[in-house]
């Protein structure tokens, strides 16, 4: 057990810097360096041991209020583990992603859920997924109908889900559903078990042949009433505060592979003059959104709550992502999509060009920028 | 305004020097800028933070398309900083070039070592840059506010998700490049304020066509105040290289270190 | 689609070297090698010869001053003309002959035809169009400008705007709503008012470029025949659609050369500058010249369309935003290449405000800033903007649903 508390470091940069001693230093930790995932599977097993090294050393728990079995600190020290694991060509668990984006919210809307089950998913005992599109709900997300029925002293679920991340890997979803009528009011967030009857989980495979998402068929699985996050009726308030993170504090974790992956890049691949423009103008949209989501973790990290203005993190990832892959795709020449030895490579490019689809479609981004950051009119 | 948070200047403070400099930079009078900035007490806010009074000089320069010579005047501080030479303005020429200009206005051609010129020049672009920024907003502003009241097929033109597209794409990267110019000011590094300066250039371009075409045929005549932003942005843009040059320059530089700089640390 | 042309089009062609051998100076450089002066007078004389020769409207019948020839043949005289640098026709006939002569001949009684069609062959008129008003541009069927019946005449009253040319017109072809209780797009008249006309003021509008290129056209109560309404009263918006369909649709063809002239100019500028070996240039001259090969295919195909239906179709809406948007990317190119140099006005100004500058022209940067400010950043906006053409291509070409509670016509 470590010996790690918030006050130990001045700044997350000291902490940064500890963490890269001990990662450099750490002979378990070096196991880990420069992993290249055969498959998602490979990845989900392999790095669970990673996962539980830094959670034991404590270093993942700074970052977490101590009252869910973090060490304290404000969220800025996670932007900079993800910082430090990328510069060092540590893959980042993928359940690190899920957490960022679901954990904030139950410390604010189920306290309870985080005090008994972040340490668990923080150290990768417990993983997470979210349910929330379905087939005919993906933007317009108000119109889902998986139904959340009362069952005795809880609620029982109804319905399909479908682009679950990393569904079948998970043990259980955070999961938007509806407890009463047509819209907005009428949704309410839970929390449900995968591993139980009710519940079935299919992977889907995407275009790279990875299980990328999975469909979850909802027939009567079961959901404690204590397993509700916030109240009843609140899920969308509930799925708009989440919206911050998985837009916002979401840029912060991408730009650092974004630039580790240029670097990759450039000693991959010999020095080509023709691809000097692209390569300039990716690393330029990733320096511009770096910077702007470091703003972001910070107003994170002082507790301001963000506004619609989330969306412009996730306008300049998309940017910054699409143009980052297509360098990198341009620079290896046909190697990405031919080699064997970067389908782990190749497999991340593929996820990179659903950037405009996943966490609302850049559509829907720049008409929320349009009319509730500029206040443009409305039809 | 968010990129302010980085400055011991607070709040009020910005604010209310934000509308001193409209007020000098768009004022009629022929005095030269330095000594109307003198007036505001510029002195003592350059001290306090040069970073952040530099930027907002040059973003509201770009703003109200204010046509005051503050470039050269800044230069030849910069200069004299880095030499301990005075003169009241400098450009800069090829490399290893200035001019100085002294009270008088005569001119000096000078030569100056690698590292002082590559030093203006940064400075320049950083400046530039700013300026830039300042238009992107503005033009982007000014496009909004015309599509709310422009009405056709009955409505105002602006609930087309077209337009809506347009001008939300350029305020994301209006808001990245603000970042940049913000950081460039902090850490100085000639790196940055280039990376800036190419973020800034393509960033007012993308700005001015997409407000040119929320106008319609009206972002064509004289009289309208958009021509003349457009046309500021191609000149400010091909100062110390347009943005399509330093993206090659900042990509070959990339190639040829094969380190990739992380601007900006949490 | 066949690329060769068939027999009787070369010999035609022949034809058309002759003449331009015959008639052109003999150190002919091109309307671009001239100063703005020069090219005025030298535009008007040519203009005459041309009509001499009758190799003006050369698709026109016989009797109406044209040789009868098919579009095929007019793209033959285009690519001729290009290639010897000579202009195919004044500037201002781009109205004249492309929209007011064709839509004559469709619409026209035989009077109207007979009164107008000398005029706008021989060059001694030269008709505007004056449709856009301050409050109907993309939604040109909003327009308010009113005609209302005195005996045998109209009255007009109301306000047209940004009419190209304005104040070099004889006259004016205008749509009024004539009948102001029908439906928008009904109820609207296509009339031509010959100019100067007491109730009538043209003022000049600069553009940002501080050339006269537009107008604000007033109109208090004045006084047009109503003889000279084109196609039946009431009717105009289907008469001013044909025509519509002409200005997008037959310079489908003729465009891409000059495309290709102007990228031409581009390619010297590179050489000139010493940018020729430098890669990323090339990479963006080689873009252009992709850009434009795409745009004489597509040009061919929709001649090929036009040649066979008789009319032009949606597609013309592909090659209206295939040119716009790549003349912006070409002159931005021209300006790179200028480099800090472009931030210096110099040389000759541009002599048109549509399309490329003329041939022959230096690589100056007045050319390229002009070209680039005002005739290729306008190129998305006139003739129908970026939006309505895609909205055109999305409904029409691809069926997909029309957009949510947007009246059509
Ligand atoms: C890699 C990946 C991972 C994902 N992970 C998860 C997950 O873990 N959990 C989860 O719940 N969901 C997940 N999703 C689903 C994601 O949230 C949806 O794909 C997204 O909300 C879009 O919905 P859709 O796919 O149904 O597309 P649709 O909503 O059908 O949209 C199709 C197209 O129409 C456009 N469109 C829709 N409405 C408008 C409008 N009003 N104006 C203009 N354009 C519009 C969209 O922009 C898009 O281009 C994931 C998706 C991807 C690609
Ligand atoms: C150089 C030049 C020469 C011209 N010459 C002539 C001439 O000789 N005679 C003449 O009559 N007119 C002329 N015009 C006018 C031209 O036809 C109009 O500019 C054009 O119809 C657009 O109208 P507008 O300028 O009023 O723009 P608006 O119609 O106000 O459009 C402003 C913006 O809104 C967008 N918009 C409008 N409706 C929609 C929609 N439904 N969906 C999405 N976006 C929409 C447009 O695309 C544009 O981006 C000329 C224009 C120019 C620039």
């Amino acid at each position: 057990m470590s010996a790690l508390a918030a006050d130990t470091f001045a700044t997350p940069a000291d902490y940064a810097a500890a963490l890269a001693d001990f990662l450099a230093s750490d002979p378990r930790a070096q196991t880990y360096v420069g992993y290249r995932a055969p498959s998602l599977e490979h990845a989900a097993e392999h790095l669970r041991g990673f996962q539980a090294l830094i959670f034991d050393e404590g270093w993942s728990r700074l970052g977490w209020p101590e009252s869910a079995g973090g060490l304290g600190g404000d969220p800025r020290f996670r932007a900079a583990m993800f910082q430090t694991l990328w510069d060092l060509d540590f893959q980042i668990p993928e359940p690190f992603t899920t957490l960022e984006i679901l954990v904030p919210v139950l410390l604010v809307f189920a306290p309870h859920l985080a005090d008994e089950l972040l340490p668990g998913l923080l150290r990768g005992d417990d993983t997470w997924a979210q349910a929330f599109s379905e087939p005919d709900a993906g933007s317009d997300l108000a119109s889902l109908r998986t139904r959340l029925e009362p069952d005795g002293d809880g609620f029982r679920l109804y319905g399909q889900k479908v682009w679950s991340t990393f569904g079948h890997l998970s043990r259980r979803s955070v999961l938007l559903a509806r407890s009463g009528g047509p819209g907005h009011k009428g949704l309410t967030m839970v929390l449900v078990d995968l591993d139980q009857d009710g519940a079935d989980v299919r992977p889907i495979r995407a275009q790279d042949g990875e299980n990328h998402f999975s469909e979850i068929f909802l027939d009567g699985a079961y959901v404690p009433r204590e397993r509700v996050i916030g109240e009843l009726g609140q899920g969308w308030a509930v799925a708009m505060y989440m919206l911050q993170w998985e837009r916002g504090a979401w840029g912060w974790l991408q730009q650092g592979r974004f630039h580790k992956r240029l670097e990759q890049m450039l000693a991959w691949a010999p020095t080509d003059e023709r691809h000097s423009a692209s390569i300039g103008h990716a690393y330029t949209l990733a320096a511009a959104l770096r910077l702007h989501t470091r703003d972001t973790v910070e107003r994170l990290a002082r507790e301001e709550s963000l506004g619609p203005e989330v969306s412009i993190d996730k306008l300049l990832l998309i940017d910054a992502e699409t143009a980052t892959w297509n360098t990198v795709r341009e620079h290896l020449g046909g190697r990405l999509e031919t080699d064997p030895d970067f389908h782990w490579l190749f497999s991340e490019y593929m996820f990179s060009r659903a950037a405009p689809i996943y966490g609302g479609s850049l559509e829907i981004q720049r008409t929320l920028v349009a009319q509730r950051v500029l206040g443009m009119p409305r039809d | 305004m968010r990129n302010d948070t980085r400055t011991t200047l607070d709040p009020d403070m910005i604010d209310m020097l934000r509308s001193s400099l409209r007020h000098v930079l768009t004022d009629e009078s022929t005095r030269p800028l330095a000594d109307r900035l003198a007036d505001l007490g510029w002195k003592e806010v350059v001290d306090t933070d040069p970073a952040t009074a530099l930027r907002t000089l040059f973003e509201i320069k770009g703003d109200t398309l204010s046509g005051a010579d503050a470039l050269g005047p800044s230069l030849a501080s910069k200069y004299s900083e880095l030499t301990g030479a005075s003169s009241a303005s400098v450009s800069i020429g090829r490399p290893g070039h200035l001019t100085l200009v002294d009270g008088s206005g005569a001119e000096n051609e000078v030569s100056v070592d690698e590292a002082t010129w590559a030093a203006l020049q940064a400075h320049g672009r950083w400046l530039v840059a700013c300026e830039l920024v300042g238009i992107g907003r503005h033009v982007i502003a000014s496009a909004v506010e015309y599509t709310k009241d422009r009405v056709q097929y009955g409505k105002p033109i602006g609930v087309f998700q077209a337009l809506q597209h347009r001008l939300a794409s350029a305020h994301a990267m209006v808001v990245g490049a603000g970042h940049l110019i913000t950081e460039a000011g902090l850490d100085g590094d000639p790196w940055t304020a280039t990376v800036a300066k190419c973020m800034a250039g393509q960033t007012a371009e993308f700005a001015c066509t997409q407000a040119q075409q929320c106008y319609g045929a009206i972002g064509f005549t004289f009289e309208h105040e958009f021509p003349a932003y457009l046309r500021r942005t191609y000149t400010l843009d091909r100062m110390f290289g347009d943005w399509r040059t330093l993206e090659h320059e900042i990509g070959s530089r990339l190639q040829a270190t094969r380190l990739v700089p992380r601007i900006g640390s949490l | 689609m066949d690329l060769r042309f068939p027999d009787e089009a070369e010999a035609w062609r022949a034809e058309v070297r002759s003449f331009l051998a015959a008639n052109l100076p003999a150190d002919w450089r091109g309307l671009g090698a001239l100063d703005r002066d020069e090219a005025e007078i030298f535009s008007n004389a040519w203009r005459r010869t041309l009509a001499e020769h009758r190799m003006i409207g050369v698709t026109w019948p016989v009797e109406y001053g044209g040789r009868g020839l098919t579009k095929l043949h007019q793209v033959v005289l285009a690519q001729e003309f290009a290639l010897a640098g000579a202009p195919i026709y004044r500037i201002a006939d781009t109205t004249n002959i492309k929209m007011l002569g064709n839509t004559l001949l469709a619409w026209g009684t035989e009077e109207q035809k007979a009164r107008y069609m000398p005029g706008i062959v021989s060059g001694d008129a030269t008709w505007v169009q004056g449709y856009s008003e301050p409050e109907a541009g993309s939604d040109l069927a909003g327009l308010k400008l009113r005609a209302e019946r005195d005996g045998d005449d109209w009255v007009l009253n109301g306000q047209k705007i940004w009419t190209s040319r304005g104040m070099d017109g004889t006259g004016v072809f205008t749509l009024a709503r004539t009948d102001p209780n029908a439906s928008k797009h009904r109820g609207i008249s296509f009339i031509l008012c010959e100019l100067p006309n007491p109730g009538i003021e043209v003022r000049p509008i600069r553009t940002l470029t501080g050339d006269d290129e537009f107008c604000e056209v007033f109109y208090t109560d004045a006084r047009v025949p109503v003889a000279n309404t084109i196609g039946p009263i009431d009717e105009g918006w289907k008469v001013a659609n044909s025509l519509l369909g002409l200005e997008r649709g037959e310079e489908a063809a003729t465009n891409p050369i000059f495309f290709r002239a102007e990228l031409d100019r581009i390619v010297q500028l590179a050489r000139d500058v010493g940018r020729a070996d430098d890669p990323v240039i090339r990479d963006r001259l080689a873009w252009c010249h992709t850009k434009v090969e795409i745009m004489r295919i597509l040009g061919y195909r929709i001649l090929t369309q036009v040649l066979r239906d008789g009319r032009i179709g949606p597609e013309a809406s592909i090659s209206k935003l295939y040119w716009s948007e790549y003349h912006q990317v070409a002159t931005e190119l021209a300006i790179d290449l200028l480099g800090a140099q472009a931030m210096v006005r110099e040389g000759r100004k541009p002599f048109k405000h549509f399309r490329a500058d003329e041939p022959g022209a230096a690589n100056s940067t007045n050319s390229w800033i002009d070209v680039l400010l005002m005739n290729a950043r306008s190129g998305t906006v006139y003739a129908g903007t970026s939006q309505v053409q895609r909205n055109i291509i999305a409904e029409n070409i691809l069926d997909l649903p029309k957009e949510p509670r947007l009246e059509r016509p």
